[in-house]
């Protein structure tokens, strides 16, 4: 019970704030009713045409006929348009709604939820969330129907109304299980197809080891054993199929049976024709195979059920706040202290840090895989807000700033430099809110070192660039990113081992762009390799989420060890 | 994948169907089984609307009840036992198509895989059987039973009368030119409306996965009136489909209300006539919706059989994929000769070709056994291409890869195989637990004892004892689980497990920081004494004080000898060592 009202809070707080076209569900209500009414009106009109007691053709009920057969069909169309219609507006909603949502939860979110998984729930779960309409308007008609349907067997007779009932009660417990067990197979189907695919794509991704490992053989035992399973999975799916027909058959069986053996004796008592007896025995049948398809669609809410807890789970995540002073820098150091900072609760990414980021200068910091680097570069950007003590910005927390304000003075050049399809313009523009001239643009562009292969390419800047920027190599994709980060203008300027994985010539091509970018700017660098630090007049030395040391180059150089050693391997 | 389109045409689905047929096992005793019942099933079929019609005329006496009850019951057994036979074997055959495909793709030739994603062969296996064995088991049981059906029901209303027969087929073209309409319209439209719905799809995912940009960049608002946008685009394309899909199922029901409108003309008339009874005016009326729809059903296989020809064609081309060929000497014969363990590898005027594209041409080198050597060179420039001709994943154009002076060709493909170890760019691990993956691809048993000592020389005991399970923690999908150093740590503990005479190593610490890539080259260093190794790598600080260097641009060698011979007289690798060394002096001009 607790469960159930669990549910329908979650299933309020989704559609909060989200307008519902109630006249137009309401409308769909209507057209399903009169579409079942039509249904009725057929049977009657189909028992009367067929039924042998009026020898005399009679022309008005033919046409009767045919205008009603007409009608059904116009509104089958028209019902069909406004359903989904309506549904899929809903579902739009909902999915405008998420994604406004998405864009205001705080980092932290999207490190516990997979890129994948957030995707489709904002394209997949949004899809369904209209399936509680559809169910509740179904279910309603189906009321509709049983009563409507009721009243026209009594009015054919009452004692065979009495005898069918008896039929249909068995009839709706054995559906209910047959749904459930429908769904049942649909898990295990969807399981079973989910490991194959997930086994076949990463072999097939990586099948240099698989045959430079010479596991031929195993690769295709294992494959068997995948199929071997789905194909066992699939016996529950073809199972449930056919004894879902066994069971329409027996219900037509039961009511073929009970209509018969018993209105025979009506009709031979002159209390019910016999087009009545037939009308009687095919909405008999009809009413049980709509039961069967209503039971169905509680799997239908039961998998969505699912999907929709998803959805108001990232609902119900609290917004990053956004409130504060607006952002003017003025010159004072960016200043850590005490800064700890975790992202599972549990293994402190930064531990107590302390550390000062001179403004005009350039700090390189170095630290091997895990000393938190990265994790600082985040919470500057405050992707995240330390779990204690503080970031400043002079005196003040950083946390008083205006969000929006204080991003906009940080630029971010990263190994993974993520470009958006698009045009090349549209991505060294992006977030760019002032109108930029042609000079402008074309000076920046040169000085990323992105204007000449640009021109080379065809199309120029309004080339796409592809998927994930797929259409440029990893370098010229870094100078774009370069180029954008220009755009900005920002103060500060975060460089996360911007060369890695390049080749020599394209790192010669960013490593220019990048001189370019830095100038006139306050520079933090995660450094790979010492190198890359020597420009730097601050470094900072971390391990295992600390701060190590502190200081100019030279003075590290002479009391640090770790920095002696980085700065000894590249020599 | 494009090959679907080159097999278009008619010709070719058929030889190809036939192919296809005779390369995968198909359970003909069960499919002869389903036929049988099929054809019950079709029988029964045919009783049911005189059974019917007897009973609705009217004759209400018990022997006439009973025995539709009857037959009804068993109506409802073979129906069941039909679809029940019916999935059954569609099931099992793709089932084992599934598996003969999978052992191809196995062991395919590595060139094959360049022009196709893994995506797209994954779903070779995954929908592309479902569609097409599964349709054409499913056909090729139903057709013959399916027209036997037609052809004695129009038998049977044609013994009522002729007329009758000629009002069930009155309606056929209608219905025939719908369904072609149809196909037309559907075919292009819907492709149109799914391809929009792709990529509306698309943007809403590519946009999801870049949030910490959008944030980075303060673009909330915009994007959020794009993702507007984006769904209410979305929400226009399904509309269309919507209509679509109502438009058709309109006509259709409109087309079928005509047929049924001729049928009750017809059969009132010829009722009233007295040309025909009440029986058989029932059991004429219930046949003629079965019988109209069945030869549509009938007509639509062709249909049918021409939607799954791209799917047909896309696995009856992995299954004529070229094979690698397996054959050639036993193990021995390389090093027989030689008497070392160790191998030395040459390349004999090697020339390579990746379709038209040129990837080696007329390369020479030599890396003697027991020793290091490395391939520099830019992208492209036709290293790991050298690796993979070591491998056999290629073969050579012209020219000849020799292991101590045998031709690798020459060698039986696993035996090759088995005596190099291959760390690549991106270390791969498959899913599964870190025992497995450590000893994947090894074929004695390994000890945990061993496993322990070589995951501890690798560097990677100590992060594995962290693991809530050690050896037995399973890892997620492609390893993903681990960060890129660990990965890597157990990719050359497992090629340390192996034990092959060759190392080839392909960048095996460009995706690791520099302390942690110091500490791996250090380890193989140390780990594969002894050994000869190829290494391909982009990082210039690994080189000074080599021995045996092969510079490679654009294909060809341009240089080949020791560091300091080449810094004096390759331009080429000079201006590499420089210009890496370059970045430290431009960034310490950068103030």
């Amino acid at each position: 019970m607790r469960n159930l009202r669990r549910r329908v809070q979650q299933y309020l707080h989704i559609f909060q704030g989200v307008s519902i076209p109630w006249v137009m569900l309401m409308v769909v209500l209507l057209l399903n009713i009169v579409n079942t009414y039509l249904d009725l009106l057929t049977v009657t009109l189909t028992a009367n045409i067929i039924d042998g007691s009026q020898q005399a053709i009679n022309l008005q009920q033919l046409v009767q006929y045919i205008v009603v057969m007409v009608s059904t069909a116009a509104m089958s169309m028209v019902m069909g348009y406004t359903q989904n219609w309506t549904y899929e507006k809903i579902n739009t909603r909902v999915r405008v709604k998420m994604w406004n949502k998405l864009m205001r939860l705080p980092t932290r979110y999207y490190d516990s939820e997979g890129g994948d998984e957030l995707v489709s729930r904002v394209t997949t779960d949004c899809s369904q969330v209209s399936v509680y309409f559809e169910v509740a308007i179904n279910l309603v008609t189906a009321i509709y129907a049983a009563v409507a349907a009721i009243r026209q067997m009594l009015d054919y007779s009452p004692v065979l109304t009495k005898y069918a009932m008896v039929i249909i009660f068995p009839l709706i417990v054995i559906s209910g299980v047959l749904g459930c067990v429908n769904r049942i197979a649909g898990q295990k189907t969807q399981a079973t197809f989910a490991g194959t695919t997930g086994f076949l794509v990463e072999r097939t991704r990586n099948l240099r080891l698989v045959k430079a490992s010479r596991t031929e053989d195993y690769e295709e035992r294992r494959g068997k054993d995948h199929f071997q399973k789905q194909f066992r999975a699939s016996w529950w799916a073809v199972g449930v199929n056919s004894s879902s027909v066994l069971l329409i058959e027996l219900v037509n069986v039961l009511s073929i049976a009970v209509t018969f053996f018993v209105g025979r004796n009506l009709v031979n008592a002159g209390e019910i024709t016999v087009a009545k007896l037939l009308g009687f025995y095919t909405i008999s049948g009809m009413m049980g195979v709509r039961f069967i398809t209503l039971m169905q669609s509680y799997s239908t809410v039961k998998n969505a059920n699912g999907r929709l807890e998803k959805i108001s789970e990232v609902l119900d995540t609290a917004d990053e706040s956004r409130d504060g002073v607006d952002f003017d820098v003025f010159d004072a150091d960016i200043v850590g202290k005490d800064v700890s900072f975790s992202y599972d609760g549990q293994r402190n990414a930064l531990d107590h840090v302390n550390f000062r980021i001179p403004k005009g200068e350039i700090t390189a910091i170095v630290g091997s895989n895990g000393a938190g680097k990265s994790t600082l570069f985040k919470l500057f950007e405050r992707m995240y807000d330390p779990d204690s003590g503080a970031i400043c910005f002079g005196e003040d927390d950083v946390r008083k700033f205006e969000m929006d304000s204080w991003r906009r003075s940080f630029a971010i050049v990263s190994q993974d430099k993520p470009l958006l399809s698009g045009t090349v313009r549209e991505n060294i523009l992006y977030g760019v809110k002032r109108k930029v001239s042609e000079e402008e643009f074309i000076r920046v562009t040169k000085l990323a070192n992105v204007y000449d292969f640009v021109m080379a390419t065809p199309g120029g800047f309004d080339a796409p660039v592809g998927m994930g920027g797929g259409n440029f190599s990893g370098g010229q994709r870094q100078c774009i990113a370069i180029a954008r980060a220009m755009m900005r203008n920002p103060d500060y300027l975060l460089l996360d081992e911007a060369t890695a994985s390049l080749d020599a010539k394209s790192e010669q091509l960013v490593s220019e762009a990048l001189t370019n970018l830095m100038k006139g700017r306050t520079t933090i660098m995660i450094a790979h390799s010492y190198p890359a630090t020597r420009g730097a007049t601050h470094v900072i030395v971390m391990r295992d989420g600390k701060v190590e040391a502190e200081g100019s180059p030279e003075e590290m150089l002479e009391t640090n060890e770790y920095y002696r050693s980085f700065a000894a391997k590249a020599s | 994948m494009k090959p679907g389109k080159l097999r278009g045409n008619r010709p070719g689905i058929w030889k190809g169907f036939f192919q296809m047929l005779r390369e995968i096992r198909i359970p003909w005793l069960w499919i002869a089984l389903a036929f049988v019942v099929e054809m019950g099933y079709n029988q029964v079929l045919l009783h049911l609307p005189t059974t019917t019609a007897e009973m609705m005329s009217g004759s209400l006496e018990n022997s006439a009840v009973i025995h539709a009850v009857i037959f009804y019951l068993s109506y409802g057994v073979v129906v069941t036992a039909e679809m029940f036979l019916l999935g059954f074997v569609c099931r099992m055959t793709i089932r084992n198509a599934r598996e003969q495909i999978w052992g191809k793709m196995l062991r395919v030739r590595m060139d094959y895989y360049d022009s196709h994603t893994p995506t797209a062969l994954t779903s070779a296996i995954t929908n592309d059987l479902d569609a097409s064995i599964g349709t054409l088991t499913r056909l090729g049981i139903i057709v013959l039973p399916s027209i036997y059906y037609l052809i004695e029901a129009i038998r049977t209303i044609g013994k009522y009368d002729f007329l009758l027969v000629l009002s069930v087929l009155i309606p056929i073209p209608l219905r025939y030119l719908y369904s072609f309409i149809l196909g037309r319209l559907n075919f292009k439209t819907q492709a149109a409306i799914y391809g929009r719905i792709g990529t509306l799809t698309g943007y809403l995912a590519e946009r999801v996965r870049n949030i910490p940009l959008i944030k980075q960049f303060g673009t909330e608002k915009q994007e959020l009136k794009n993702g507007e946008t984006a769904s209410n685009d979305l929400f226009q394309a399904n509309m269309n489909a919507t209509k679509l899909q109502c438009g058709a199922t309109g006509a259709m029901t409109l087309i079928n209300v005509l047929g049924q409108i001729t049928v009750i003309l017809f059969g009132v008339l010829l009722l009233r006539s007295g040309r025909i009874d009440m029986t058989q005016w029932i059991a004429f009326f219930l046949f003629s919706s079965t019988i109209t729809s069945r030869i549509i059903e009938v007509l639509s296989y062709w249909e049918r059989i021409k939607t799954i020809q791209g799917q047909v064609a896309r696995v009856i081309e992995i299954l004529e994929a070229p094979q690698e060929s397996t054959a050639g000497q036993g193990a021995g014969a390389a090093s027989a000769q030689t008497g070392h363990a160790a191998p030395a590898v040459e390349f004999n005027h090697v020339t390579l070709h990746y379709g038209n594209k040129p990837a080696l041409q007329d390369v020479s080198f030599q890396a003697p056994a027991g020793q290091i050597t490395a391939l520099v060179g830019l992208t492209g420039s036709g290293k790991t291409s050298s690796l993979n001709l070591l491998e056999r994943f290629y073969e050579a154009d012209g020219g000849a890869v020799t292991l101590d002076g045998v031709d690798v060709r020459d060698l039986a493909l696993d035996d090759l195989r088995s005596r190099f170890s291959y760390v690549q760019q991106d270390a791969g691990v498959f899913s599964g637990t870190i025992r497995e993956a450590l000893t994947y691809g090894i074929r004695r048993t390994v000890s945990d004892q061993e496993l322990q000592e070589a995951a501890q020389s690798a560097g990677a005991w100590a992060f594995i004892q962290r693991m809530p399970k050690g050896l037995d923690t399973v890892l997620s999908a492609n390893g993903d689980s681990l960060s890129g150093g660990q990965r890597q740590r157990l990719v050359i503990a497992r090629e340390f497990l192996k034990n092959a005479d060759v190392l080839l190593l392909d960048e095996p610490t460009s995706a690791l920081d520099a302390q942690t890539a110091k500490a791996v080259s250090e380890t193989i260093v140390r780990l594969f004494r002894g050994k000869t190794v190829l290494l391909v790598t982009h990082d210039m600080s690994l080189l000074p004080g080599m021995e045996n260097i092969v510079v490679l641009s654009a294909g060809g060698v341009v240089g080949n000898g020791s560091y300091t011979n080449l810094m004096e007289h390759c331009p080429l690798f000079a201006e590499m060592v420089h210009s890496q060394q370059g970045e430290e002096v431009r960034n310490a001009c950068a103030t």
